[in-house]
């Protein structure tokens, strides 16, 4: 079983390869399990990461036309409202995929 | 180094510090890729022979906001996670 499955979406900056062992293998040592779950929380990092980096830019480009001496509280607004939205959207496409299936 | 084990636990607190290095470095990198790519768009309109003061105004205000950008960003998400 590879280690990366959490980020998927994303292959940047994912870890994992030949050779490590499933958390729960019966035949991995302590040291193995331990540097499983080391890599496992650097692979959920670096989606979370990734996910903040593709939000920022898709948001950015909808929110910031002209970048000034602060952030406006209108271009505030907008970054929360479209982040929070492409969340809402995303749970509503992966929904919505479901139940055409 | 597909046996972990043959590691002492120094070696592997050493790789791990590695891992976590290499980490970071990769995330400013495309951190600092993203942000030229923003705003050299925004900024250079039109490139001339040489970045004019008033690009580099633009290009580090362009720069600083796009990190705050982040900022509110990560917070909505934090704040969406939470609703959830």
């Amino acid at each position: 079983m590879s280690l990366d499955g959490f980020s998927g979406s994303s292959g940047s900056g994912s870890l994992g390869g030949a050779g490590m062992n499933d958390p729960g293998d019966s035949t991995s040592t302590p040291a193995q399990q331990e540097f499983n779950s080391f890599i496992e929380q650097e692979n959920q990092k670096a989606a979370i990461q990734a996910a903040i980096a593709k939000l920022t830019e898709t948001c950015w480009d909808k929110c910031v036309a002209k970048p000034g001496s602060k952030l406006s509280s209108g271009e505030e607004e907008c970054l929360s409202n479209c982040a929070e939205r492409f969340l809402d959207a995303s749970v509503f496409v992966m929904q919505r995929m479901v139940k055409k299936q | 180094m597909d046996k972990i084990d043959q590691l002492t636990s120094a070696q592997r607190a050493e790789l791990e510090e590695r891992v976590r290095g290499e980490m970071l470095r990769q995330v400013f990198q495309e951190l600092v890729q993203k942000v030229t790519e923003k705003c050299f768009e925004k900024c250079v309109t039109k490139p001339s022979s040489s970045l004019t003061s008033s690009e580099q105004t633009c290009l580090a205000k362009c720069m600083d906001r796009y990190i705050d950008s982040m900022g509110v960003v990560s917070r909505a998400m934090v704040q969406r996670q939470q609703r959830l």
